[in-house]
C-alpha cells in the first residue's frame, strides 16, 4: 500500500483497500500522543488541522470518522479479530503483531 | 440699439457657456458610468475571489471526502451573496474516490459574467488536484452597483460644470461685456473738443479693453488735435475770407469807380465833341460861309470826327473790358448800310489819289438779320486803316457769299489794299490791344492800336471770325466772315419808307441842360415837325409838366439841381409841389451819352421807357417817335396832323425858337396818307419790266439762289401792296425755286405774268397820263 492509500483510509476518503476489500478504519482516543503524532506523520498537518476537517465534515451532518478505541490492546483484539479493520499502532514489532493474527499493511518510517 | 445688442451679446456668451456645459456634462457623465463600471466588475470579481477564499476548505473538504452534503453547504454559501450568479463545484474523482458536481444559480437570477476558476487541491496534499470550483460573477449585481456609485458622481461633476461655467460667463461679464458697455457710454458722453478721457478701473487697464481704451484714448487724442488744427485752419480761412471780401470789395470799388469815371468821361468829352460836331455841321449848311472858311470848317468837322472815333473806339474798348458789350440784331438793308458806311472814304481815297471800289457780289442777299452798327465799325476800321497805310494803288472791299440757307447766310467782307504791308512778326501781334505792326508805325501814321483789337472782339461776339493776310510793300487783304440771319424786304422797306415823315405832331419837352445839345434837338424834332420845349433841368421839367399837356419827354441823365432819375421817379409818383401831374405815365426817354448796361438798368428801374444814345443818332429818334405816335393813336389820343417845314424855313425857326418855340410851329403842307403806298406802287411798277427779265434769265440759266431771291422780292412788294393773290403765288414759287423744282417754276410761270398784267398796264396808263399832261 501507499502512503496515500493509508491517507485516504484514515481521513474518509476511501473505505476499500485497493484490492476492492472493504476497511473499517479504528482511530486511537482523542487527545492521545499516539494519534497525534500518527496524523502528523502521515498528512505533515497537525492534529488540529485534522480535528478541524473532520469537524467542517461533522457540521454538514454526515461525516463518519474512524471509530475510537481507547487503548492499544483493545485496538490490537478488534484488528485481529475482524478482517477489515484497520488500526495503526506504535512501538510493535511486525513478528508480534504477525503472532497475534495482524497484517501490517504500511509503515510510517520516522523522518 | 446698441445696448440691446450688447446686452444680446452677453445671452449669446450665455448659451454657449450653457450648451458646452451640456456637452460636457454628457461627455464626462458616460466616462464617469463607465470607469463606474469598470470600478464595480473589478469590484464584483474581488469580492466573488474573496467569497472563494472563504470556501476554499469546505469545497476542498468536501470533494476530498466526496460529501455532496458538505459540497452544497459551501455552493450555497457562496449562492447566498448577490454578486455571484452561479456556482460550479466539481471533483474529478480517482481511484481513491468518486467525482462530484455540484452546480447552483441565484435564486433571484440575473446575468452571467466572465467566470472565475479556483482549482481545488488536495487539504491534505498540495500537488494533487482533486477538482475545481467555478463561479460567475452576477452582472445585475455589477449594474446596481454603477448605478448607486454613478449617481452622485454624475451629479457632483455636472454641478462642477455649470459652476466653472457660470463663473466663466460672469468672468467673460465683468471682464469684457459690462467693460465694453462703460467705454461705449464714455464714448458717448464725450464731445468733440472736450479733453475728458476714457478712464477704467485698474484691473481692466492691463487686459485687451485696456488696450482698446488706450486706442481709443489715442484717437481721441488725435481727433482733438486735428479739431485744434482744423479750427486753427478755420480761423486763418476766416482771417483770409475777410482779407478777400475786402479785397473784393476795393476792386469792386475801383470797377465801379473806373466806370463811373468812364461814365464821366463818356458824358464829359462826347457832350462838347456832339454840340463842336453839331455846329460845325450846322455851319457847313451855311450858304453864306466863304469858300475858305468853309475848307477850314471841313478839317475841322474831320478832325471832330476823327477825335470822336478815338473817344468811342477807347469806349468800346472798355465796355469790353467789363464784359459789357452788347450786340443787336436788327433787320437792314445791306448794301445800303454798307455804301453809308464806306461813302466817307471816297472823299479821303479820292484825296490821296487812290482807287477805291466796294464790290456786291450778285449772290449776296439784299437784306440780313446783324448788328449794322458793329459791321460799320468794323469795315470803317478796317478801310481806314487801308487807306491810312496805302500811298499809292487803291483800296479794294468786297462783299461775298459763302452759304445760303432759307434762314442764314454767311458773308465774307474783304478790305484789300496795295499799302505797305505787315512784315510776319507783326501779324501776330496786329489783333492784340495797344498793339501795332511796330512801334514806328505809331510815330508815323498815329492811332491808339486799338481799332483792330475791338473789331476782332466785335467779330467774335457776333460769332465770326477776322483774318490778315500780307506781304511787306505789296500789300494787306483783312478779311471777315460773318453769319447772319435772312431778312425780308418789307420789313426793311417799312423802316425806310417811315424815316421819311411822321404822320402826326407831337408836343415833346426836352430836358437838357447843355445849349449846344438844346440846340440840336430842338432841330432835329422840328425837322420833324414836332413841338419841342426845352426844360433847363429835371425840376423845371416837372413845372411845365405840371403846366400843360405834353406826349413825351426826352430827358437827360445828367442835370443839376435834378438829374433825370430823380426826375422820373418824381414824375412816375405823379405829385409836383402839391400839384397832380395829368400824365405821370408819359413815355419817358433817356437821352444820354451813358450807355452802358448798367445804366440802362438803372434807367429802367427809374421808370423810364427808352433810352437814345448822345450824339443822337437821327434815324433811331426817328423810329422813337413814330412808334409813339402809333401808340398814342392806338389809345385813342388825339394828335394833331403832321406839318413839314421847308429847309430855309427850318432855319428860320432854330433862330425864332429860342425866344418863343410855339410859335414856330406853322402849317405849310399837310402830306397825304396814301402817298405812301402810291410811291411804292411806282417804284414797284417802274421795276417791273426788268423784273420780269430778270426772271426770265434766272429761269433759262436754272440760277435757283437768284430765282428764290426774285420772287422774295416780289412777295414783299406784293405784301405792300396788299395784292393777296400775288403774294402767295409768288411765295409757292420762291418755295419751288428754292426746292430747284424748274418744271414746277415754269408751269406756274404763266399764271404769274398774268398775275403781274395790272401793274403793267397801270404803268403804261401812267405813261400816258403823263404823256398827256
Amino acid at each position: 500500500m501507499k502512503k496515500k492509500h493509508v491517507m485516504a483510509l484514515f481521513l474518509g476518503r476511501s473505505r476499500a483497500f485497493p484490492n476492492g476489500k472493504p476497511v473499517k478504519a479504528l482511530d486511537n482516543r482523542i487527545g492521545s500522543s499516539i494519534r497525534e503524532q500518527f496524523f502528523e506523520m502521515l498528512t505533515g498537518k497537525s492534529i488540529s488541522d485534522i480535528d478541524a476537517y473532520w469537524a467542517r465534515l461533522r457540521y454538514s451532518g454526515r461525516a463518519s470518522p474512524p471509530k475510537e478505541i481507547d487503548n492499544v490492546d483493545e485496538i490490537l483484539t478488534e484488528v485481529s479479530r475482524n478482517v477489515s479493520a484497520l488500526a495503526y499502532v506504535s512501538g510493535q514489532s511486525p513478528e508480534a503483531l504477525s503472532q497475534q493474527g495482524i497484517v501490517v499493511v504500511y509503515t510510517l518510517e520516522a523522518n | 440699439m446698441r445696448l440691446r445688442q450688447l446686452r444680446h451679446l452677453q445671452h449669446y456668451v450665455a448659451m454657449i457657456m450653457i450648451s458646452s456645459a451640456l456637452v460636457l456634462s454628457a461627455i464626462f457623465s458616460v466616462i464617469a458610468y463607465q470607469v463606474n463600471q469598470r470600478v464595480a466588475v473589478e469590484d464584483s470579481e474581488r469580492q466573488v475571489k474573496d467569497l472563494m477564499a472563504a470556501v476554499k476548505n469546505t469545497a476542498s473538504a468536501a470533494i476530498f471526502s466526496s460529501n455532496e452534503a458538505v459540497g452544497m453547504d459551501a455552493v450555497n454559501g457562496l449562492l447566498g451573496t448577490e454578486v455571484v450568479y452561479s456556482v460550479t463545484l466539481e471533483g474529478f474523482g480517482d481511484d481513491l474516490g468518486p467525482g462530484l458536481k455540484l452546480t447552483g444559480i441565484h435564486k433571484d437570477g440575473g446575468a452571467a459574467m466572465r467566470t472565475i476558476i479556483m482549482p481545488l487541491e488536495s487539504i491534505f496534499d498540495q500537488n494533487d488536484i482533486l477538482g475545481e470550483l467555478r463561479v460567475t460573477p452576477n452582472k445585475r449585481w455589477v449594474s446596481k452597483r454603477t448605478h448607486t456609485t454613478s449617481i452622485p458622481s454624475i451629479l457632483g461633476l455636472i454641478f462642477v460644470i455649470f459652476f466653472v461655467c457660470f463663473v466663466s460667463a460672469q468672468a467673460f461679464k465683468i471682464r469684457i461685456s459690462t467693460p465694453l458697455v462703460k467705454v461705449r457710454k464714455a464714448l458717448k458722453n464725450i464731445r468733440a473738443n472736450s479733453d475728458k478721457r476714457l478712464r477704467l478701473p485698474s484691473h481692466l487697464q492691463l487686459n485687451e479693453i485696456g488696450i482698446l481704451v488706450d486706442g481709443f484714448n489715442e484717437l481721441l487724442d488725435e481727433t482733438n488735435a486735428a479739431f485744434q488744427v482744423e479750427r486753427e485752419l478755420r480761423d486763418e480761412m476766416q482771417e483770409v475770407q475777410k482779407h478777400l471780401e475786402h479785397a473784393k470789395a476795393d476792386a469792386e470799388k475801383a470797377a465801379q469807380a473806373k466806370s463811373d469815371f468812364l461814365a464821366t468821361m463818356s458824358h464829359e468829352i462826347r457832350t462838347p465833341l456832339s454840340g463842336v460836331l453839331g455846329m460845325l455841321g450846322f455851319a457847313l449848311n451855311d450858304p453864306q460861309v466863304s469858300h475858305k472858311t468853309r475848307e477850314q470848317l471841313d478839317i475841322a468837322q474831320s478832325n471832330a470826327k476823327a477825335l470822336l472815333t478815338i473817344i468811342n473806339d477807347i469806349l468800346d474798348f472798355s465796355k469790353m473790358e467789363a464784359g459789357k458789350l452788347n450786340i443787336e440784331i436788327i433787320d437792314f438793308d445791306l448794301r445800303k448800310e454798307i455804301q453809308a458806311a464806306v461813302a466817307v472814304f471816297i472823299g479821303m481815297a479820292e484825296a490821296k489819289g487812290l482807287d477805291f471800289n466796294v464790290t456786291f457780289d450778285e449772290d449776296v442777299p439784299l437784306y440780313v438779320k446783324c448788328d449794322p452798327t458793329r459791321i460799320r465799325q468794323v469795315l470803317v476800321n478796317l478801310i481806314g486803316n487801308a487807306i491810312k497805310f496805302t500811298s499809292s494803288g487803291g483800296v479794294n472791299v468786297q462783299i461775298s457769299m459763302l452759304e445760303l440757307s432759307r434762314y442764314t447766310v454767311r458773308l465774307c467782307f474783304s478790305v484789300k489794299d496795295t499799302g505797305i504791308g505787315i512784315p510776319k512778326e507783326g501779324i501776330n501781334k496786329l489783333f492784340q490791344k495797344f498793339e501795332q505792326a511796330d512801334a514806328s508805325t505809331t510815330r508815323k501814321y498815329g492811332g491808339t492800336g486799338l481799332g483792330l483789337s475791338i473789331s476782332k472782339q466785335l467779330i467774335e461776339a457776333m460769332f465770326g471770325f477776322i483774318e490778315v493776310q500780307s506781304t511787306p510793300g505789296e500789300g494787306s487783304i483783312f478779311y471777315f466772315e460773318l453769319p447772319m440771319g435772312r431778312a425780308s424786304a418789307e420789313e426793311c422797306d417799312e423802316k425806310i419808307q417811315a424815316r421819311d415823315f411822321h404822320s402826326h405832331k407831337l408836343q415833346v419837352l426836352c430836358a437838357e441842360d447843355f445849349e449846344t445839345n438844346q440846340a440840336i434837338i430842338r432841330t432835329l424834332l422840328e425837322g420833324m415837325g414836332h413841338d419841342v420845349e426845352i426844360a433847363e433841368n429835371g425840376c423845371v421839367a416837372l413845372d411845365k409838366l405840371v403846366d400843360r399837356h405834353f406826349d413825351i419827354i426826352l430827358m437827360d441823365g445828367r442835370m443839376p439841381e435834378m438829374d433825370g432819375l430823380d426826375a422820373t421817379k418824381q414824375i412816375r409818383s405823379g405829385v409836383w409841389k402839391e400839384q397832380a401831374i395829368e400824365r405821370s405815365d408819359i413815355k419817358i426817354v433817356a437821352l444820354t451819352a451813358n450807355v452802358t448796361a448798367e445804366d440802362r438798368d438803372n434807367f429802367l428801374s427809374a421808370g423810364m421807357d427808352h433810352f437814345l444814345s448822345k450824339p443822337v443818332n437821327e434815324v433811331e429818334l426817328h423810329k422813337l417817335l413814330a412808334q409813339t405816335i402809333e401808340e398814342l393813336l392806338a389809345q385813342g389820343q388825339a394828335l394833331v396832323p403832321l406839318v413839314r417845314a421847308t429847309a430855309s424855313e427850318l432855319d428860320t425857326m432854330f433862330d425864332v425858337s429860342q425866344a418863343s418855340p410855339k410859335e414856330t410851329v406853322k402849317e405849310v403842307e399837310i402830306l397825304p396818307n396814301e402817298s405812301l403806298p402810291e410811291k411804292l406802287h411806282s417804284v414797284f411798277t417802274d421795276s417791273l419790266p426788268q423784273r420780269i427779265n430778270e426772271l426770265i434769265q434766272a429761269i433759262n440759266t436754272e440760277n435757283f439762289s437768284e430765282l428764290g431771291r426774285l420772287f422774295h422780292g416780289i412777295r414783299g412788294s406784293a405784301g405792300y401792296l396788299e395784292d393777296i393773290d400775288l403774294q402767295s403765288l409768288s411765295e409757292k414759287l420762291e418755295i419751288l425755286a428754292d426746292q430747284q423744282n424748274i418744271t414746277e417754276v415754269r408751269g406756274l410761270f404763266d399764271d404769274f405774268l398774268t398775275r403781274l398784267a395790272p401793274y403793267q398796264t397801270a404803268q403804261k396808263g401812267g405813261d400816258h397820263a403823263d404823256n398827256g399832261s
